[in-house]
């Protein structure tokens, strides 16, 4: 295929009663791409995300991801037949199995009844699980409660389950939500790390954050994308220091 | 026919509470009480059925309830412990035998072929008062209100100067007492025996589900349809085949449409 | 290695409970024995519900029914060993019908008690877990089926024995033996014993994990690629064959069946025994089954309905201060103590 988009839509919307969350969206990413969306909040980001994962389905508009229509099919079978993978504001876990189970249950493959029944975990699932917890710095709690460990820690959980899964398209909502600035910035790196060709979507608030990751950024608000480009462009671009940038330095001198 | 009054009532319930069916008990039993043994009238036992149960039903969103919100497995087996001591402590005190509450208002009138009891006419009629006044109740008053704002959103109406913990206590007292008011409304045709909760909970349960939890006008159609098919179909084939069948229907309704056929947009 | 100590007592209880189990008749009570060997078969009973609602977070209100399908089963099959069951007969029934012909064979019957409860449980599973029906509407719809299968029961004078249910049945007996007490008694142990060994594999299998996760996240499961349906469907449909087993020895073990004892009551208490107990590890459910049984049956003699008034009490105190049930309070103490 001469297309060079793994993740485009088209004419996206979806309505809440009268509230449109996104309308006439056309959303593209091309391939090993690593792209950040901004926007304030409501703007519709997550709802992009929702809609792409399958969470939420479409009023109207199509998704397509590698040239399959995958408009308004389940989470399970986007996750497992089209190898994309989600990592969720506010980290999402299973709080009382370990972090070995956690990052066990991510691993690729063996997602049918039939594949589990009576079989104990392979060794080779074991392996690439100790190797995750070696890069995500959490190999001696291996055997630790998700709900035991830091916020930060949980969150490198999450990404971990991202790495093991091992996905075409990986979608990071908000990824430092809560973190310090040393903990952001070693985010910012897992991420650079992550990509290996993989293609990455990141929704994200920190500026600081966006400027050490983002190489193309699109700009959401209220529904519609407001301006897409280079990061330098976009905060150069009037509409978009307007609308968010200049509430954002206003967020940022109320917390300084 | 008075069935069909009594679901109507036990439809209102916000919380998952395996009791209900013990509140609507001890309403029957406070008119048992009142009536045969103190000999007052009917129409003090209905009020006095009204205050204890709401009082039961305070004191177990106090103690209980509220210390388990946000964990509905607890809840359901919290609320299904106390079900069962407040039958056996019905048990101890009155005896397992069923009593019997005389019918306020005896006699019928014949429609055609149909022989309508003076009391259904009576309970029917009450029914859609108690009915009438809850919905003024729930958009009229401040209470109401007050109820409302936190169903929509809780921390908000708290910011406002909501107490929600006072308003929850109320609002389930209220709905006990709701119950107690069936139990006293059902017990001259049922007859009262400490374990007569346990059918009416289910049906509670159902109606309320296929009503929409939300929505009050959906809880009365609700029961008005459950209570009336399943006397329709009672008719036409027997009883037990009518229940399985209205349970068949309301199974793909849930199914179907977990908010309930009335349901709000949700966000 | 704290988690290593707490899983230390469930061993220890396991194999208690299994050595007092399997030295029990040699005390030579013989009426006792009778009882134990029934509440063996509650064993069974409780491991199915514990697959379902302990591991995988599915509180099923209803789980008599599918207790009560291969029980009736058996108990329909073993009446009509010598032709048409008294029961049928007295109400004319000269004919035996085709459903009875099938289930005669004792084979048979124990096959279809085991089957059909689990078919019932797969369509159930396919057709409430594919859409979003939430933890709270599987507990009413199971409640209901429970209070629809009872008045069912209850309805059938003819082919089901009506209120009284099916009596007068045989005790075990292969190929024409009839087994003695004893006999009868290990056999019932070893059942349990296999039930428990496999739960045990199934549950440490990745199929276990799986189903874990369910209970502890839903929706991120789906996220990484798992159709919780498919899964949930499934365990329902083991936890049903399961129940039909122990209802399948139930009905020769315990000489009747009725239909008070599947409905709503037994479901409930099967519930409580594994609120009291502990669930998600099948030494809670074991524990409980068979504390709440002797110590009911020793009580309630005694004291009748404050023996029920208790339990509700204790419900509630479990339900605040015990939430994992007497085995999760054990394993917290033992880990504090390290």
């Amino acid at each position: 295929m001469n297309n060079p988009y793994i993740l485009w839509t088209e004419r996206l919307s979806v309505r809440f009663g009268d509230f449109w969350a996104l309308r006439n969206v056309d959303f593209a990413v091309r391939e090993g791409e690593l792209r950040v969306v901004i926007g304030p909040n409501g703007a519709g980001k997550t709802t992009l995300m929702d809609l792409i994962t399958g969470r939420i389905k479409p009023t109207s508009g199509k998704i397509f991801f590698d040239g399959h229509n995958i408009t308004g099919k389940s989470p399970h079978v986007i996750a497992s037949k089209y190898h994309v993978g989600r990592k969720f504001q506010g980290p999402n876990l299973f709080e009382n199995m370990t972090v070995a189970e956690n990052l066990s249950l991510a691993a690729p493959g063996l997602h049918t009844v039939g594949a589990v029944f009576l079989h104990k975990t392979p060794k080779a699932v074991l392996e690439q699980v100790s190797e995750v917890l070696k890069k995500i710095g959490l190999l001696e709690k291996r055997g630790r409660l998700a709900c035991e460990l830091s916020h930060g820690e949980r969150q490198w959980l999450e990404i971990g389950m991202l790495m093991i899964q091992n996905p075409r398209m990986m979608i990071l909502d908000e990824p430092t939500a809560g973190m310090t600035e040393e903990e952001t910035y070693q985010t910012g790196k897992m991420i650079q790390d992550l990509q290996e060709g993989r293609t990455i979507l990141v929704v994200e608030h920190d500026m600081k954050f966006v400027r050490q990751v983002a190489k193309s950024v699109t700009v959401f608000h209220m529904g519609r994308i407001l301006a897409e480009g280079p990061i330098s462009q976009i905060e150069n671009n009037r509409d978009v220091v307007r609308v968010y940038l200049k509430s954002e330095r206003t967020e940022e001198k109320k917390d300084a | 026919m008075a069935a069909l009054g009594m679901v109507v009532i036990c439809g209102l319930m916000n919380v998952i509470n395996l009791a209900h069916g013990e509140l609507i008990m001890i309403g029957a039993y406070t008119a048992y009480c009142i009536t045969q043994k103190a000999g007052m009238s009917f129409a003090v036992a209905l009020p006095a059925a009204f205050a204890v149960s709401a009082a039961v039903g305070a004191a177990m969103e106090l103690a209980v309830i509220r210390r388990l919100t946000g964990r509905p497995a607890e809840t359901m087996l919290a609320t299904f412990g106390i079900s069962v001591v407040l039958q056996q402590m019905a048990n101890l005190i009155f005896g397992a035998q069923s009593q019997y509450v005389a019918i306020p208002i005896p006699g019928n009138f014949s429609l055609g072929h149909v022989v309508v009891p003076y009391y259904n006419v009576f309970t029917i009629l009450f029914v859609t008062a108690v009915l009438a006044g809850t919905v003024l109740l729930m958009k009229k008053t401040r209470f109401g209100r007050r109820v409302r704002a936190i169903t929509q959103n809780r921390s908000m109406a708290e910011c406002l100067g909501i107490d929600s913990a006072h308003v929850d206590t109320m609002t389930f007292a209220f709905g006990s007492g709701l119950a107690g008011l069936a139990g006293a409304l059902a017990a001259p045709v049922k007859s009262v025996s400490p374990f007569m909760g346990g059918p009416y909970l289910i049906n509670s349960f159902l109606t309320s589900v296929v009503g929409g939890i939300a929505s009050f006008f959906g809880t009365t159609v609700g029961s008005l349809l459950v209570g009336e098919s399943t006397a329709l179909l009672g008719g036409l084939t027997n009883d037990v085949l009518a229940s399985i069948l209205v349970f068949l229907i309301i199974i793909a309704i849930i199914r179907f449409k977990p908010e309930g056929l009335f349901a709000k947009e949700r966000r | 290695m704290t988690k290593h100590w707490s899983l230390r007592v469930n061993r220890v209880l396991d194999l208690a409970i299994f050595l007092i189990l399997g030295f029990f008749p040699l005390a030579g009570l013989s009426f006792y024995t009778q009882l134990i060997e029934k509440y063996m078969v509650f064993l069974i009973f409780a491991w199915s519900l514990d697959i379902l609602w302990g591991y995988t977070g599915l509180m099923d209100l209803g789980h008599a029914v599918l207790f009560g399908m291969g029980g009736y089963t058996m108990a329909l099959c073993l009446s009509a060993q010598g032709g048409i069951p008294e029961f049928m007969e007295r109400c004319g029934v000269t004919v035996p019908p085709f459903w009875l012909k099938a289930i005669m064979n004792p084979f048979a019957a124990v096959l279809v008690g085991i089957l059909l409860p689990a078919l019932l449980a797969w369509l159930l599973g396919r057709f409430l877990f594919t859409s979003r029906v939430g933890g709270v509407f599987f507990s009413v719809i199971t409640l209901a089926l429970a209070q629809v299968f009872t008045l069912f029961l209850q309805s059938q004078q003819k082919y089901m024995g009506g209120f009284n249910g099916i009596g007068g049945l045989p005790g075990l007996s292969f190929f024409g033996h009839s087994l003695s007490l004893m006999e009868s008694y290990y056999f019932v142990f070893c059942v349990v014993f296999l039930v428990f060994a496999f739960c045990r594999v199934l549950m440490a299998s990745r199929f276990g994990l799986v189903l874990r996760s369910v209970r502890e996240n839903e929706t991120r499961l789906e996220f990484l690629g798992y159709d919780q349906a498919k899964f949930k469907t499934a365990v329902f449909a083991v936890s049903g064959a399961l129940a039909g087993l122990a209802g399948v020895l139930y009905a020769p073990v315990n000489g009747m069946i009725a239909p008070n004892d599947v409905g709503i009551e037994f479901s409930t208490t099967a519930i409580v025994w594994l609120a009291i107990g502990g669930r998600g590890n099948l030494t809670g459910a074991a524990l409980g089954s068979l504390l709440i049984n002797v110590l009911g049956n020793a009580l309630s003699e005694q004291f009748g309905a404050f023996w029920q008034l208790l339990l509700g009490i204790v419900i509630i105190v479990v339900v605040f201060f015990m939430p994992d049930g007497v085995v999760g309070a054990l394993r917290k103490a033992v880990k504090e103590h390290e």
